[in-house]
């Protein structure tokens, strides 16, 4: 609880910032009063670190929480995107499509620093600042202006994050030892988005540190004024034809050995040098993406119990369609590409390198974009669907998202880019992981971070042996990777 | 980092185990990545529930149809509806304490218009019971959605579901379709007040919410 009388600790300069900062915030009694206790916790670590009270004011600033938490309850709300509508609908207390985004600073974090550091952030991005509701015909994200918090570790990577109290954000920013991750719940953003809420995040994290930011495309200026563009359903302004994208599948083959019962599954990392994976593909005549998604189709060969005859491998690859398309919104704003390999065709590198190579060649085509673009909004925007009650909408759709969504798919890569940023030196490495669901059993994320590139696995499969084969084939491959993850 | 003597894999030192061959290693967590954490609830408690209710109305029909008479078997599968939608069914998204409450009085008119209907002993429920519960629900609903308007501005739909419930049975009395009894009367009163109210004190927010809910 707040003390009213003058804490004998703070000098009276500062109490009056204090003041002036927490003067016109209009939250409930009990949230203001922790926004000015986390204030508290920064200006003492402050005091501990030798600022005196002017510098203080002057790393703070005035306007650090701008005009956020003083409007009156906001009016706004954002239909949910092309991509993001059949998240909810896919929802299941087993089933929740999320995934982190992680950097590694090289000092422990300061918790107050990084409470204050969000409480700065969220307002430069207000479709984060958003719960999920229900409408009549869909769900859509209600504008939420509350004191979002942060949270040290207690749970898996990617635990379901429950939606059904009215203040739950559909993001978490938690905190272990020397990272800070970022979980978001896919109705919000994809990869490309988080990474820039991430970033910006650490960038006012380590300001608030002493260290300048370099502001740019990937790192936004907290104090300016977030754009319409950021906040756009991209899917809608860049149709330009009608041509239909493939968006049935087969079933994929699956490794259907035993499931780990804890539903969150293990996660296991790749810790690899970035240039001998570049090297490796460039050897291969290859992307990294490509590279990497061959080696995942030899090294689900050897998982696979029982394949049916039929069955083709599937690796779903994020396609990011911002550079493409040169939209810069922060929803979602990416195409699935639909690797297809056949069961006994995994066997040669030499073979999957070529049909990876040209499958790939074929999904980065801009008309199979389009064609692919257009299909999604269509679906999304489908007259008849737009009609029917949600509540049935969501009994059906969680069936079939069961049967057909992710059984179509053997594994998931998810190539995040790379990290060109510097953050004065005080970032280590970033890692992605995707959350896993039944029945896909593995997700892979990667990205890299000056000359560090790390592939993240998640499980929901008792045995390793897709992870075992798969740092076999790197290995061979000319890559020894450090093996870090979760306690097995 | 140390390397596992059994399969050469560079691994972490917080492994107890080597994540690739499974050799047991000497961990030190020191530096590990990840917190050690509590296992998840499984949620088997639940499924075991479903399917004791799936059994047990599979098991009633086919009791019923094999001995004949009364269908019975339609209490129990009312009655089992009504203890899922009370009890085990729980939405993911937007969760508020009206919906709940609305959908297992809904659920309990049900279960007594099919008793009603079965036994043939009048029209004790559609006429009496029925709109007396709804009302109850519609009352406890309004008051919570009113007092806490601030809180539960967008949680209208339930009410608005029992409101048009109200309007129409007046209407079907009206037109003749039905006899119009007390207990309709006052659930359409205090229906069409809520809606007044609602309207005086609160008509640009629920405009508001109503235009989201719509997507306009």
């Amino acid at each position: 609880m707040i003390n009213n009388e003058k804490d004998p600790m703070l000098g009276r300069a500062l109490h009056a910032f204090l003041h002036r900062l927490m003067y016109r915030v209009d939250l409930p009694k009990k949230e203001k009063n922790q926004m000015k206790e986390d204030l508290l916790r920064l200006f003492s670590y402050y005091e501990a670190q030798g600022l005196s009270p002017a510098e203080i004011e002057n790393r703070v600033g005035g306007d650090i929480f701008g005009s956020f938490y003083t409007r009156p309850s906001p009016a706004l709300w954002y239909p949910l995107d092309s991509a993001a509508k059949i998240y909810p609908l896919a929802l299941t207390s087993r089933r929740m499509t999320k995934f982190r985004v992680s950097a590694y600073l090289k000092d422990p974090v300061e918790p107050c620093v990084l409470q204050v550091a969000l409480l700065s952030t969220i307002k430069r991005f207000p479709v984060f600042a958003t719960n999920l509701r229900r409408g009549f015909f869909w769900h859509y994200l209600d504008a939420l202006r509350c004191r979002f918090e942060v949270h040290e570790e207690s749970r898996p990577p990617c635990s379901y994050l429950s939606q059904s109290r009215r203040r739950t954000p559909c993001f978490e920013v938690l905190y272990y030892k020397k990272r800070i991750a970022l979980e978001v719940f896919h109705v919000l953003t994809d990869g490309g988005g988080a990474m820039v809420f991430l970033k910006t995040l650490i960038a006012e994290y380590l300001r608030l540190l002493g260290v300048s930011p370099q502001y740019g495309a990937g790192i936004l200026d907290v104090q300016s004024s977030p754009s319409l563009e950021e906040q756009e359903d991209s899917f809608l302004h860049v149709i330009s034809s009608k041509g239909k994208g493939g968006f049935m599948q087969p079933f994929a083959v699956q490794p259907g050995e035993k499931r780990r019962k804890d539903r969150t599954g293990r996660i296991l990392q790749f810790i690899m040098p970035a240039d001998a994976l570049i090297r490796a593909a460039h050897k291969r005549d290859i992307s990294v993406t490509g590279f990497l998604t061959a080696c995942m189709f030899a090294a689900l060969y050897p998982a696979v119990a029982y394949a049916k005859p039929n069955e083709p491998l599937q690796i779903q690859v994020p396609i990011n369609l911002r550079s493409r398309y040169g939209r810069k919104t922060l929803r979602n704003f990416s195409l699935y590409a639909v690797l297809r390999l056949p069961y006994e065709k995994a066997v040669c590198m030499d073979d999957i390198f070529t049909a990876v190579r040209e499958q790939l060649a074929t999904y980065t085509e801009k008309t199979f974009l389009d064609g692919m673009l257009a299909s999604a909004v269509s679906m999304a925007h489908n007259p008849i669907l737009r009609f029917v009650p949600l509540g049935l909408k969501n009994m059906i759709c969680r069936k079939i998202y069961g049967i057909l969504g992710e059984k179509t798919l053997s594994a998931t890569l998810s190539n995040i880019g790379v990290v060109h940023e510097d953050f004065g030196g005080k970032v280590e490495m970033f890692d992605a992981i995707i959350g896993t669901s039944w029945p896909t059993n593995f997700k892979c994320g990667l990205i890299s971070y000056q000359g560090t590139a790390v592939l993240s696995i998640a499980s929901s499969l008792r045995n390793v042996c897709f992870e075992d084969s798969l740092y076999r084939i790197l290995e061979k491959e000319g890559i020894k990777a450090l093996v870090e993850g979760t306690a097995i | 980092m140390k390397t596992c003597d059994a399969c050469q894999a560079i691994i972490s030192d917080s492994f107890s185990h080597c994540p690739l061959c499974g050799i047991e290693h000497t961990a030190d967590r020191t530096n590990a990545l990840y917190p050690i954490t509590k296992k998840q609830r499984s949620g088997s408690l639940y499924r075991i529930s479903v399917c004791a209710l799936w059994l047990g109305c599979i098991a009633s029909v086919i009791c019923n149809l094999c001995v004949g008479g009364v269908p019975w078997c339609l209490y129990v599968l009312c009655g089992a509806f009504v203890c899922y939608t009370a009890f085990l069914s729980s939405r993911l998204v937007d969760t508020g304490f009206i919906q709940p409450m609305t959908s297992t009085g809904i659920s309990i008119s049900i279960l007594l218009f099919v008793v009603e209907r079965v036994t043939d002993s009048g029209r004790w429920a559609t006429h009496i019971v029925i709109p007396c519960l709804l009302f109850g629900v519609l009352l406890s609903g309004s008051v919570i959605y009113l007092f806490w308007f601030d809180t539960q501005r967008n949680h209208f739909a339930a009410p608005l579901q029992i409101i048009a419930c109200a309007i129409c049975a007046m209407l079907f009395a009206w037109l003749g379709f039905m006899e119009i009894h007390w207990p309709i009367i006052v659930l359409f009163a205090y229906s069409l007040a809520v809606v007044i109210v609602t309207a005086i004190l609160y008509r640009k927010p629920f405009a508001a919410e109503f235009k989201k809910k719509l997507h306009r």
